[in-house]
This record gives structure tokens, sequence and C-alpha cells, in this order.
């Protein structure tokens, strides 16, 4: 009897809260889950308003006549509170969606002047306590005209086939407007502010590679591939005509001048060809991305001159052992392993800097208690943008007497986008 | 001497009202998310045709003021756990 009481006494204290217990351990659970589902469905809600507006934008854009199409980018920072934090505190959260809209009867047109040249307008907003305030609007023209000269004279009449080099220019560049007497003029995608390096790359070897420009040939469906990739367009081109360079009285694809094969020296061990001055624009960029992700992670005076060495790193050196364990050894050189493939506003050197303040005072008097809140926090976001400056001119044409000097014209900027947000609230609890 | 007769009855009790509101207020934010992007798809269709119809305009792309048919979403129910 005493030892079945002593056994019912324990189980009973072991039983005293038991439920509340369980219910504090359930419940920091249930928060968790209550923020994944609010998180969730707040970055869905945000996301689709983003993909909506910048459609809208995009077809205002296109109601001009003069432009007849439209390329909008909007990029939103948005707060995502966290339940879990006491005065809802959570961070900034980009959300990015585009948009292009062409006018139907505009569909078969192709731009001849510099403003319906294909551009994209970038908006970069930000949340001040949930109201979206402009950060940033920028235009980038993302292609320019140039022209080429000597060319086979192509027939007025449109529904004559064209001469078989015009189609190889027509299927690798679109189709050029032809401006008689052997004169064309491409709208060429990889010579605006803003590209991308593999398309270019690609475009680049489909000119001096025939294998390339069989392969694109053959994936379209196209008709005698061979001999149409066997055509030689102006240097530079697959016949190494002009040493690999451009003939300015012709014109030619900047992107492509002074290839090496894969074999040759400088390329030795390559299997795929190289675009020396293609490469050099994006090793300024990746080379400064490394000096923005250096100074972060190290804050050392000398990322400056260990990103630019691209030799191998000194150990010792705080920097160099950074960019020995972020570089990749690409051609012989070091190379920042966490660089960009495009040139934007959107490239990966962020930095988040959140400044927060919390302020909580209790008043208590004989009949209540009065709980007054101030909370302010700003989560900045800082990211790198770079495009080419000063390449296209007035009339929309590509401005660039040395291509090589194309990678001078990189420009880089800040974007900085501040998210803010103010809580004050009091509390009186009557006794 | 027979401790805890009944206590975890009232425990679980106390802890079950607890819980029905912590469900009540996460269906409640659930059923609001929703909301929101219910009502937004519907306002979006209903603008779709006047969205796309508006007339030709002169548009400065360096204009800072780009703004197209944009949705209204003042008028959406906000967020109210005790409704």
């Amino acid at each position: 009897m005493m030892e079945n009481l002593k056994i019912e006494q324990k189980t009973g204290e072991r039983r005293q809260g038991q439920a509340l217990m369980e219910l504090a351990i359930f419940g920091s659970i249930f928060f968790v889950i209550l923020t994944a589902i609010v998180t969730y469905g707040l970055r869905y809600s945000y996301h689709q308003q983003a993909q909506m507006t910048a459609f809208r934008r995009a077809m205002a854009i296109a109601s001009d006549d003069d432009y007849g199409t439209g390329s909008y980018m909007l990029v939103q920072q948005r707060h995502i509170p966290n339940f879990q934090d006491p005065f809802g505190f959570g961070s900034g959260s980009p959300f990015t969606a585009s948009a292009s809209v062409t006018r139907d009867y505009r569909m078969g047109e192709r731009a001849v002047t510099v403003d319906s040249l294909p551009s994209t307008v970038v908006d970069i907003e930000t949340s001040n306590n949930g109201i979206m305030q402009p950060v940033l609007h920028q235009v980038m023209r993302n292609a320019a005209f140039r022209e080429e000269h000597s060319l086979p004279d192509a027939d007025n009449d449109p529904n004559a086939e064209r001469p078989l080099l015009i189609q190889k220019y027509d299927m690798i560049l679109g189709t050029m407007a032809d401006l008689d007497s052997g004169n064309y003029r491409i709208i060429d995608s990889c010579s605006g502010q803003s590209f991308d390096y593999d398309s270019c790359y690609q475009q680049a070897l489909e000119i001096v590679d025939e294998a390339a420009c069989t392969r694109h040939c053959q994936r379209i469906g196209g008709a005698d591939c061979t001999n149409l990739c066997a055509t030689v367009m102006n240097p530079p081109n697959q016949t190494n005509e002009n040493g690999r360079n451009i003939d300015p009285s012709r014109g030619g694809a900047w992107y492509a001048i002074g290839y090496i094969k894969p074999g040759e020296a400088g390329n030795v061990t390559g299997t795929e060809y190289r675009f020396p001055a293609l490469e050099e624009v994006f090793r300024r960029v990746n080379d400064d991305l490394c000096v923005q992700h250096c100074q972060v992670a190290v804050g050392a005076a000398n990322c400056s001159t260990v990103c630019a060495s691209h030799a191998a790193p000194n150990l010792a050196d705080p920097a160099g052992a950074w960019y020995a364990e972020h570089s990749q050894i690409k051609n012989g050189q070091y190379e920042f392993a966490g660089g960009a493939k495009s040139l934007g506003t959107q490239l990966q050197a962020s930095i988040s800097q959140t400044t927060r303040n919390t302020r909580m005072h209790t008043a208590e008097t004989p009949t209540r208690i009065v709980t007054e809140e101030h909370a302010d926090w700003t989560d900045n976001t800082i990211s790198r943008m770079a495009i080419l400056d000063n390449v296209n001119g007035a009339t929309g044409y590509q401005i660039r007497d040395n291509p090589m000097a194309v990678a001078g014209t990189v420009i880089f900027s800040n974007v900085e986008k501040p998210v803010t947000a103010t809580v004050d609230q009091t509390a009186t609890t009557p006794k | 001497m027979k401790a805890g007769k009944g206590q975890t009855t009232l425990e679980m009790t106390a802890a079950l009202v607890v819980l029905m509101m912590l469900l009540v207020a996460s269906a409640r934010v659930f059923v609001w998310v929703n909301e929101r992007m219910v009502y937004r798809q519907s306002e979006y269709e209903r603008t779709r045709i006047t969205a796309g119809s508006q007339p030709l305009a002169n548009v400065d792309l360096f204009d800072n003021e780009i703004r197209g048919y944009e949705i209204d979403e003042s008028s959406n129910p906000a967020l109210n756990i005790f409704r």
C-alpha cells in the first residue's frame, strides 16, 4: 500500500505541467510552421504582383507608336517579416520580374532609328514602411546598328532568293537591312550596352568556325548548310583573312577579332575557341566583382592588386589566401570563380547592411501599466551594376575605333536598395 | 495521497484553447494571403482589355514614371485575424 502510494505520488508529480510543457514545445514548432506559411505566401504574392506590374508597364511602352515594342524589368526589394522576432523584424528580399510586349502589327518590323533599337527599361524599387519608392531608373540599349560593306548585292525583289553569303549573315546575325550596292545594316545584339557572354561567344563562333555554323543551320532545318557555311564573311572570318582583324572599310564583328583556335599558341590545351576581345570585357567585370567580394570578406587594402594580378596568390597574405580559395585557373591564369556572365544591374556582389533600433519602455501607475514600443530598422542591400558606356552614338551605331578597347568602356556603379520600416505602438493594461 | 487528480485534463483544456487560437490564426493568415491573390487576379483579368486598348501615347523611356494600367489593391481586405 505504501509502495503504491509512493509510485502514485511520483507519477502524479510527473504529470503536473506535462500538457503545458508539451504545448510550449509544440507551440514553438507551430510558430516556425506559421512563419513558413506566411513567408511562402507573401513571397508568392509579391512575385505575382511584380510580374503583373512589369507586364503592364511593358505594354505601356509598346503603346508608343515610335517603339511598338517594350521590354521592361522590375526589381522590388521588399520586407518579409519574421514572426519569431519580438518586433517581427525580417529581412529584405528582391523580387524580379520582366516582360516584353510587342504590338501585333509591329511584329515583322525591324528597328530603323536609335529610338526603336531594342532597349530594356529597368526600375529598381524599395519598400519604405510598405510603400514602394523608386531607387533606380535605367535604360539599356541591348543592340546597336553596324554596317558591313563590299557584300554581294541582293535583288530588290523581296521574293527573290538572297545570295548565299547574305543568307549566312541573316542566319547568324539576324536579317540584315539591304542598303543597296553591297551595303547592309545589322542590328547586332552584341554591340549594345549590355549583352550576354554565352550568346555572343556562340555568335562569334559561328562566324569563324564552319562546323559551328553548320550545326546551327542544320538545327533550324536550313538547306545546303555545307555550302552556306563555307561562304566567307567580312573579316574576322574562318580563313584568317586580314590576320583575324577587322577591315574598317568593310566592317566586321568586334567580338570575334583575334580569335584563337584550340591547339594554337595561347590555347594549346584548350578544346574550344577563345575570343580575347570578348573575354577582356568580362575579365574587367570579374575583376571588379572579385574586389567587391574580397573587401567584404577580408577588408584588405590590396584586394584590387590581388584580383588584377591573375597570378598565383601569396597564401600568407589575407587577400591572397581569400583569392586562392575563390579563384580558378583558366587558360593558364587565375580568375575569380564567382564572376558574372552577362552585363546589367543584378551582378553578384551583394552586401547587406542591417541597422536595427529597438526601445521598450514600461511605466506603471496605480491603475494601469503602459508599455511603449518603438522599433525601426533598415536593411540595405548593395548590388553591383556593370554596363558598357559610350558604345552607341546618337544615331544608334556602335562607335568603336579599336575593338580591343571595348573593355575599357565598362563602367561600374553600386545600386543601393534600402528597405526601411518603423513600428510604434503603445499598450495600456489596466490593473 | 492522490495527487494530480484531473490535473492533466485541466492543463489539456488550457493547452487546447491556446492551440485552437494558433490554428485559427494561421488559417486566417493563409486565407488572407490567398484572398489577396484571388482579388488581384480577378482585377487583372477585368482590366485586361482596357489595358491593352490604351490609346497610343508618347512614352519617354528615360522618364522615371513609366506606368501602365496598374491594379489598385487599396480596396482589398486587410488582414484581420479577429474578423
